[in-house]
């Protein structure tokens, strides 16, 4: 029994207030690091030119690892229900990016006879959105 | 499909790397599709042990292509100072992989 129980597979979660910190990440990268890049552009234009590019990785950074925190993070009370919805949630993640991504160039090709590409870094921030979004509302409805 | 798509990508000599054909790109979006269907076919026993494998894969086949998008960016930046957008399909493809690999690892150690 003790053997069986050692090779059962089991889901790694971080702690509670990991949801708090990624939240937080996301945040500070979505607002704070939004008003420097405002304040820095009017302040040191020449300063801003040369640190743009490096600001912008950082900024998409962050945010992708806070969400990525707040989506990993246990809940309060974790029990099969909670790991059934967190595997339909990611299922539906998957199927509605590789949608879009099949999709929208498809589109613009009809649209424009242009050959166009997602930026890979918003794939992924619409990915974990979409998981966070299916896994509260549907927590909410059961 | 997926075999479709490589075997037609082989025969008429498409280079799926030319990211600038349209050709490549349908072909691209076929492989999707199938490793898309082939990833969300039942298994021809589906307990709620394959139930946590699948959701583990999943799971580290979405960390693994965070850290990859976070990460690469970042190293070439450090390298070369530019700034490089990740393909989408790469992120997609990769994914799948990583999620096919660890759920067959882990169904054959079972």
């Amino acid at each position: 029994m003790e053997n069986l129980q050692k090779h059962q597979p089991q889901l790694r979660l971080l702690p509670n207030y990991f949801k708090k910190i990624g939240m937080g990440l996301f945040l500070f990268a979505m607002i704070v690091l939004k008003l420097v890049f405002i304040y820095l552009k009017e302040l040191n234009p020449v300063w801003f030119e040369n640190c743009h590019d490096f600001l912008r990785i950082v900024g998409f950074d962050i945010s992708i690892i806070g969400l990525l925190l707040f989506a990993f993070a246990k809940d309060e009370i974790e029990d099969e229900l909670t790991l059934l919805i967190r595997l339909q949630s990611i299922a539906y993640a998957f199927i509605f990016v590789i949608l879009f991504v099949v999709i929208k160039p498809l589109y613009a090709f009809i649209d424009s006879n242009q050959i166009s590409e997602v930026d890979g870094k918003l794939i992924i921030i619409l990915m974990l959105v979409v998981y966070i979004s299916t896994f509260i509302l549907r927590k909410k409805k059961m | 499909m997926l075999l479709g798509a490589i075997i037609i990508s082989i025969t008429y000599k498409v280079d799926l790397g030319k990211y600038n054909s349209i050709s490549s790109k349908v072909l691209l979006d076929v492989i999707i599709i199938g490793l898309l269907l082939f990833t969300f076919a039942k298994e021809k026993i589906e307990d709620e042990l394959l139930m946590l494998i699948r959701l583990q894969s999943a799971a580290y086949a979405l960390i693994f292509s965070v850290l990859f998008t976070v990460m690469l960016p970042l190293i070439i930046f450090v390298i070369d100072s530019r700034d490089i957008n990740v393909p989408d399909l790469a992120i997609i493809i990769l994914s799948l992989f990583v999620y096919h690999s660890i759920f067959t690892f882990k169904k054959l150690r079972m």
